[in-house]
């Protein structure tokens, strides 16, 4: 399997979260949705560096880049997972388009 | 690659960084120890760290430009941005401090969470590689969003938090996206070695590639500077969190990401932008591009965020569009891609601090004394805290851009920039912007000094400490342009970013 094979998987998992997100169904459906969307670029990321013009003998950015967004995807998924588990208790409900107290 | 500098030699250069860290972690245990304790306590605490951190960097303005870590970058434009997001988180520590109406929940959060998102500022400012930049974003933007939520039986500030965080989080992947495509393209995070790889590609005619992952790096920074079309989640985000949070995110964060911005594209781009001798300046079709993209987002964030603050009545609410119309402006002197247009830009990026810190400074002021966020609870207070009310006038006249204040020639510096560099329409459309905020700025002005108060006006205290803080910006947003050493500094900051 050459690199185009890992980036149309990337792209795919880009623009199925890009629709989770924009879908607004369910805020637990939005937070996977966030979540493709890292997974997709750290896939071009590790794919990118495997496939490196001249081997990836003493460049391995791309590989560390990978965990360190895997890290922070953790912690961006502890926070938003508070946030909505207040807003559960707030306003009994996950549904996007009924969270709207605010307005112009 | 292996670095000259030793270990230690390699600490000195981050000690602000070190400074904010080892601050950070002493009010997290400051608030964790037991006995009782009052809130005050951790903001100065904090205070005293964020003092020390601004020493350091104060004795850093002059270093020469050094790489630390392999990623660290050390420059001016790192070293002034600093120095602006620590003093406007001090700032926004003596707002707090200053706030009367005190509910006392989540304080030593607040103050954890305000110096977290300071050191991500750190990053994210003094980087040239990709990933810590995002890193750097990211630390900034979880913070930002745990702040927005901390008032947990608040529901306007969970509705915030939550738009927030979902709009956030979902800019900083497009980003990170648009970047993993870049490091396909050059096979490298680090900036100055993508410029190399880009002038190769410009001249083989393939800078047509590059069109996609830029878009989608700007969707990152559009969401942070609150840039058309990204600029949903900020009227509502403003108005939800307290008022010396919406400080911070309107201030703070925007500052340190429009730094960000400017070293993002006058450097990665350095090979395809048309600047001045001693440059590697070489116009390709991409340039157009790039410069269309721009000032087409300036252009359509100045006209929403000035054309919508007209039908406001919620003071926060018209802040958060006003400041959407300022990024506008800001944007402009990025678009030029001219040398004069990143310094005007950064220029008038300190004159905003001073200008929308006190806006906010004032609503607070106002705030404790009406206990109402709306322009209607302003009415007659000018009259009773005259210091406070003048105080005001110079923000919004500054804001509006009416001379002298520095506002007028911040946004002058940024007209000429953009006239000289071919946008003559978005330099027009600015003038003509900026009558139209006036009409806005105006009915604040007028509901302060020219409408009666009626009878049940309270008779509320005087606020000294804030009323200090306002006089100060107010002499800021005044004078700021007089005072070169901090004006040179940002100058000089940016042509260190483009030679090379």
């Amino acid at each position: 399997m050459g690199l185009s094979a890992y980036l149309t998987v990337g792209a795919l998992l880009f623009l199925i979260g890009l629709v989770m997100v924009a879908a607004r169904r369910n805020l637990i459906y939005v937070l996977m949705g966030l979540e493709l969307i890292l997974n997709a670029a750290n896939l071009n990321l590790v794919a990118f560096n495997r496939f490196r013009p001249g081997g990836m003998e003493g460049h391995l950015d791309g590989q560390i880049g990978a965990i360190f967004v895997i890290i922070l995807a953790a912690a961006e998924a502890a926070i938003a997972l508070a946030i909505v588990l207040n807003v559960h208790s707030l306003f009994e409900t996950i549904r996007p388009d009924d969270i709207d107290a605010m307005k112009d | 690659m292996p670095d000259a500098l030793s270990y230690l030699d390699a600490l000195k250069y981050i000690l602000p960084e070190v400074a904010v860290t080892v601050g950070l972690c002493a009010v997290l245990i400051w608030d964790l120890l037991p006995g009782r304790k009052r809130s005050q306590e951790g903001a100065w605490l904090s205070l005293g760290f964020l003092a020390l951190a601004a020493l350091l960097l104060i004795q850093r303005l002059d270093w020469r430009e050094a790489t630390v870590f392999g990623m660290v970058r050390v420059d001016p434009l790192a070293t002034v941005f600093k120095l602006f997001i620590t003093s406007a988180v001090g700032f926004v520590l003596a707002f707090d401090l200053a706030d009367r109406r005190q509910t006392g929940e989540g304080k030593g959060e607040t103050y954890f969470l305000l110096l977290t998102a300071t050191l991500g500022s750190y990053f994210l400012v003094g980087t040239n590689n990709l990933i810590l930049l995002y890193l750097g974003l990211e630390t900034l933007g979880l913070s930002s969003y745990a702040l927005a939520g901390i008032h947990k039986r608040d529901r306007f500030g969970a509705e915030a938090a939550l738009k927030y965080v979902v709009y956030g989080a979902l800019a900083s992947g497009i980003l990170l996206y648009g970047v993993s495509l870049l490091y396909g393209m050059c096979g490298s995070f680090e900036m100055h070695e993508m410029a190399r790889y880009l002038v190769v590609a410009a001249d083989e005619g393939r800078s047509a590639q590059l069109l996609l992952p830029t878009l989608l790096v700007m969707v990152g920074f559009g969401f942070k500077l609150s840039l058309f079309p990204f600029q949903w989640w900020a009227p509502d985000v403003y108005q939800g969190v307290s008022t010396p949070v919406a400080a911070f995110l309107a201030v703070g964060s925007k500052g340190v990401a429009l730094a960000a911005l400017v070293r993002f594209i006058a450097v990665t781009y350095s090979g395809l932008l048309r600047f001045g001798e001693g440059t590697l300046g070489a116009e390709t079709a991409f340039t157009g591009d790039l410069v269309l993209l721009l000032s087409l987002m300036a252009g359509a964030t100045m006209l929403f965020g000035n054309l919508a603050a007209l039908r406001q009545t919620n003071l926060k609410r018209l802040l958060a569009y006003s400041s959407i119309g300022h990024a506008g402006y800001i944007l402009m002197g990025v678009a030029a891609l001219t040398e004069q247009g990143f310094q005007s830009a950064v220029a008038y990026t300190f004159v905003y601090y001073m200008m929308t810190l006190g806006a906010f400074g004032m609503v607070l002021y106002f705030a404790n004394q009406s206990g109402s966020e709306d322009i209607s609870g302003l009415r007659g207070l000018g009259l009773k805290h005259p210091l406070a009310g003048v105080a005001t006038v110079v923000f919004l006249a500054g804001l509006t851009g009416l001379p002298p204040t520095a506002g007028f020639f911040g946004k002058w510096y940024l007209m000429t920039a953009a006239w000289s560099g071919g946008l003559r329409w978005l330099a027009l459309l600015t003038a003509l912007m900026s009558v139209v905020s006036l009409f806005y700025y105006f009915r604040i002005a007028k509901a302060l000094f020219l409408t009666d108060a009626g009878e049940a006006a309270p008779a509320g205290r005087r606020n000294p400490v804030l009323g200090g803080l306002l006089a100060l910006l107010a002499a800021g947003s005044l004078f700021f342009l007089y005072f070169e050493p901090l004006l040179d500094a940002a100058v000089f900051s940016v042509g260190s970013l483009i030679r090379w």
